[in-house]
């Protein structure tokens, strides 16, 4: 697993605030330059004053963005130059509670938008930015605000935004389309094609409704959308159903992403009754996949193992784990496909988990 | 709740196509229409319609706004000219049987671009907005003018940042010249491949010596330059059909697999020397045969075929959107994102019109390169390229897969008012699309592996075939 | 539909005007105000066919013709007409919709 915060030593903050480290030379007054280098320790210059970050000699840190906290031995890495895949924590909020969730909902909020918008700003060329949360569009004010204003600062930039789209208006269409359609694309789960399995998945009645109002809106809107749909037992069967209701009501969307569960979070502790072993029946999967195909929507596999995947279905399942919490079993050292592999989530447990994988 | 407009067709076997206008479709029953058209539909009735998409409760509810975005996204809107046509020679170094109005023997002076025609083309494409370009030369035989080829492909890698080009020749008389222009990345080959040996000597290169001279270039082309970048399409006399099996084993000797079955299409005085419907019953009957050959060999084949134009109906069918081909399109607006440069610099709108307009049925030129680009004539045409409410087409259960070629009807019958049923277009597709339906529909697990294959699909699924019953 | 009676008869005028086949036709009431622009419709596509319009409606064909798929055909563009009629404006909300007029 790859570390998400660099320890630093203490530096003078009082509040929140954002920089990038290089290596060489400083094209804006928010680098820090590296001055002195030795094993395990980098100093940087950041205007006069010394910031020292203690790291493994092989991390590559230039170009990085990072966010320096007062008072805290570590700083968040927000933005990894080598890496495809960086997203900013908008918030730990959340009005629903999804039965598999990842990154449970808290109360507390610190508003952060002016310290991404300098990520964005200081961010790699064409870096594709995820926003993730909780539900960041329970700040949606600030996040239109934010969006229009990075996308301008940034024309090269795009955005990946997860929202669970109980929170597009109508009137929504006009920011969408200032911000530019093809900047953003918004990622947003639905579970079945009933609304009573759907808003029993993620604890909230009427939540279906709501989000058939949302897709609705986006769709005139023009907006780009990843539909989101965990598999899962409460929802496995319903999976043909929720193809054809996809391919008539959501013809839309650019991509249907299928994805396993991520054993953390609530998905840890309703594991043993939710978890689908889809490397033992891959039926309605089969099913789903091949109603959208043909009529010409994409689906995607996200974070299957290719060996829990049949082979005519193997092509749809690229690599999607971060990197920073992927990892192999011992099993796949003899697998001639692990290069293409994603593997499995750090926090996954193979005794609870596939039960008919095999290298390939 | 409001059921959207139903169009029906009775199939051979009794049961009923029904399709809305966004290209919804299932099976049904006589029952049901009698039911629908009475407007006595039962519960049960309402809710498959609901589940499929064929229903709405208030205008603009969610429903209605799905129905309009699939129903918008058949429709085809032209791009920013991106693709053009070039026929810088009508001089040909072959002289075959069918190949009426394109071209003149190889010493004929006159038939080619002077330099005011080219420098005006270069201006032309100088003048584009769009940063892509695909340029196709045909002719005559294009590679008689391989110094404008060259001038030309020359140009546009400057001018635009992504371009690609097509060269359809008969690969006869290939120097070093020919084949380094032949080879590079960027540019493509396409030729005429009718049916085997025998066929294309008989129609095409008339001596042994020129055949094998064919198909030693041939195999030259895809051993140096790569399957990838060699097409063939096979033209074929309804008079004298080869078996399937033949073609394709011609082709996929020579690694083609994707198979374009074209009939000779006769202009003019052609036309009259044999009746017309009577070949398309032939033609339609032969290339359901040739559909079936190819199940067959995609049954065992490591590698399957397809025959291209089949596979663009199958996924029109199944998919919106689909508009690649140029005579397949509603509305088919013609004129904006593809045009023809004819030898003297005329523009023409598609190559049956530079045809059309050669044998002196209908001008429908759109200027001149040199003196500038005028669309009159083909926006009148525009204004009626559309089948949505046609008298005919708005009651077919095939138009939203449909398209109109006004062009071909002009061919034909000088008329664009034909009742569709009796134009060659409608009959043609008609029976493409009552055997992609056919297949569709099928149990058959060998004709399910094919229409998997030729849908995208990983694996066939019922789901694609529903059933009111 | 109902087919009510059937028959040949010698057609009436005309050199060479062969044995007629016809059949009734039942029209249910429902269909009467799309019956005229059926007959239109269905002339065209059954040129060598007539429509006597009674009542009782009845189809005509000449001998050698298919009378039974004249009068399937017949009923088939009545329903296609009513149908037509009646859903002309769902056709125009959805082109008003995507239009934006």
């Amino acid at each position: 697993m790859i570390d998400l915060r660099l320890k630093i030593e203490p530096f003078p903050a009082v509040e929140p605030f954002v920089l990038r480290l290089r290596y060489d030379a400083a094209s804006s007054e928010d680098d820090a330059i590296l001055v002195d280098r030795e094993a395990g320790r980098f100093e940087f210059d950041y205007n006069g004053f010394s910031l020292v970050v203690h790291a493994p000699d092989g991390m590559d840190l230039d170009g990085d963005v990072i966010m320096v906290l007062p008072g805290q031995g570590s700083a968040h890495r927000l933005v990894r130059a080598a890496s495809p895949h960086n997203t900013f924590l908008v918030t730990e909020q959340c009005d629903q509670l999804c039965v598999m969730c990842s990154q449970p909902p808290k109360k507390h909020h610190a508003d952060l938008f002016p310290q991404f918008l300098k990520a964005v700003e200081l961010a790699p060329d064409r870096a594709y930015i995820g926003l993730s949360g909780g539900e960041p569009m329970l700040h949606r004010e600030k996040m239109f605000s934010f969006l229009e204003v990075a996308a301008a600062a940034r024309p090269d930039v795009r955005f990946h935004i997860l929202t669970n789209g109980q929170h597009f208006e109508e009137a929504d269409a006009g920011r969408l389309r200032g911000i530019g359609v093809e900047r953003v694309l918004w990622g947003i789960p639905l579970y079945a094609r009933s609304p009573e399995i759907h808003d029993e998945i993620v604890g909230k009645p009427g939540a279906f409704e709501r989000l058939q109002c949302s897709l609705s809106n986006l769709m005139l809107a023009g907006a780009s959308v990843e539909l989101r749909t965990v598999v899962m037992r409460q929802n496995f069967s319903e999976l043909p159903a929720l193809a054809n209701y996809i391919c008539n009501r959501l013809p839309f969307i650019s991509v249907w992403a299928l994805m396993q569960m991520e054993r953390i979070g609530y998905g840890r502790m309703n594991w043993a009754s939710s978890f689908m072993d889809t490397s033992s029946d891959f039926s309605a999967l089969k099913s789903a996949i091949n109603t959208v195909c043909a009529r010409g929507i994409e689906a995607a596999l996200y974070n299957f193992p290719l060996c829990s995947v049949p082979q005519p279905y193997r092509h749809l399942a690229p690599s999607t784990i971060s990197d920073w919490k992927r990892k192999y079993l011992g099993s796949c050292e003899g697998c001639g496909s692990r290069d293409a592999c994603g593997g499995f989530f750090e926090w996954y447990k193979h005794d609870e988990g596939f039960r008919g994988i095999s290298p390939l | 709740m409001n059921v959207f407009p139903l169009k029906f067709r009775q199939w051979d076997d009794g049961t009923f196509l029904f399709a809305d206008d966004a290209g919804g479709f299932f099976r049904s029953d006589e029952t049901f229409l009698t039911r629908y058209a009475k407007d006595m539909l039962t519960d049960d009735d309402f809710s498959f319609l609901e589940e499929n998409g064929h229903v709405y409760r208030q205008v603009a509810d969610y429903s209605f706004n799905a129905f309009m975005y699939r129903w918008a996204k058949r429709l085809y809107a032209p791009g920013d000219l991106d693709y053009v046509i070039f026929v810088p020679t009508l001089r040909c170094n072959l002289s075959c049987g069918y190949c009426q109005v394109s071209r003149v023997n190889e010493n004929t002076p006159g038939f080619d671009w002077d330099e005011t025609t080219l420098q005006a083309t270069l201006k032309f494409l100088d003048s584009l907005k769009t940063t892509r370009m695909k340029v196709e030369f045909q002719g005559g035989e294009p590679l008689l003018r391989i110094d404008l080829l060259e001038r030309v492909r020359e140009f546009c890698r400057e001018r635009f940042d992504e371009v690609e080009f097509v060269v359809c020749t008969n690969l006869h008389q290939l120097g070093t010249r020919e084949w380094a222009f032949l080879s590079a990345n960027d540019t493509y080959v396409s030729t005429s491949l009718d049916a085997n040996a025998s066929v294309h000597q008989r129609q095409r290169t008339i001596t042994a010596e020129r055949t094998a001279e064919f198909f030693g270039n041939l195999r030259r082309a895809i051993d140096i330059l790569g399957p990838s970048k060699v097409s063939a399409l096979p033209t074929l006399d309804v008079r004298n059909l080869p078996d399937p099996r033949s073609v394709i084993e011609s082709f996929t000797s020579f690694e083609m697999r994707s198979i374009y079955l074209r009939p000779v299409n006769y202009q003019g005085f052609a036309r009259k020397q044999f009746q017309a419907l009577d070949s398309a019953v032939r033609w339609n009957a032969y290339h359901a045969e040739f559909i079936d050959a190819m199940i067959d060999y995609n049954w065992t084949a490591n590698e399957p075929v397809e025959e291209y134009y089949f596979v663009h109906c199958l996924r029109r069918v199944l998919r919106s959107g689909h508009n690649g081909h140029t005579d397949l399109r509603n509305p088919n607006v013609l004129g904006q994102s593809y045009l023809v440069i004819d030898h003297d610099g005329v523009f023409y709108p598609t190559d049956e019109a530079r045809m059309v307009t050669r044998i002196g049925r209908i001008d429908l030129s759109m200027g001149n390169v040199r003196t500038g680009f005028s669309s009159v004539t083909v926006d009148a045409l525009n204004a009626e390229a559309t089948n949505n409410l046609h008298p005919d087409c708005v009651h077919c259960s095939y138009q939203p897969f449909c398209g109109v070629d006004l062009i071909d009807d002009l061919s034909r019958y000088g008329r664009i008012d034909m009742p569709k049923h009796d134009t060659d277009f409608c009959r043609r597709h008609t029976h493409l699309f009552d055997k992609v339906f056919e297949l569709i529909y099928s149990e058959d697990p060998k004709v399910r592996k094919s229409v998997a294959i030729w849908a995208g699909m990983p694996e066939y699924d019922p789901a694609i075939a529903k059933v009111h019953a | 539909m109902n087919t009510d009676a059937e028959g040949a008869a010698a057609g009436d005028a005309g050199e060479g005007a062969g044995t007629l086949l016809f059949r009734e036709v039942h029209v249910d009431d429902g269909f009467l105000p799309y019956l005229e622009v059926a007959i239109a419709r269905f002339a065209y596509l059954y040129p060598g066919s007539s429509v006597e319009r009674g009542p009782p409606l009845s189809i005509a064909v000449s001998e050698g013709g298919d009378i039974d798929a004249a009068v399937r055909d017949f009923n088939f563009v009545l329903y296609r007409q009513k149908i037509y009629a009646d859903t002309f404006a769902v056709r125009e909300a959805i082109v008003r919709g995507v239009m934006g007029r």
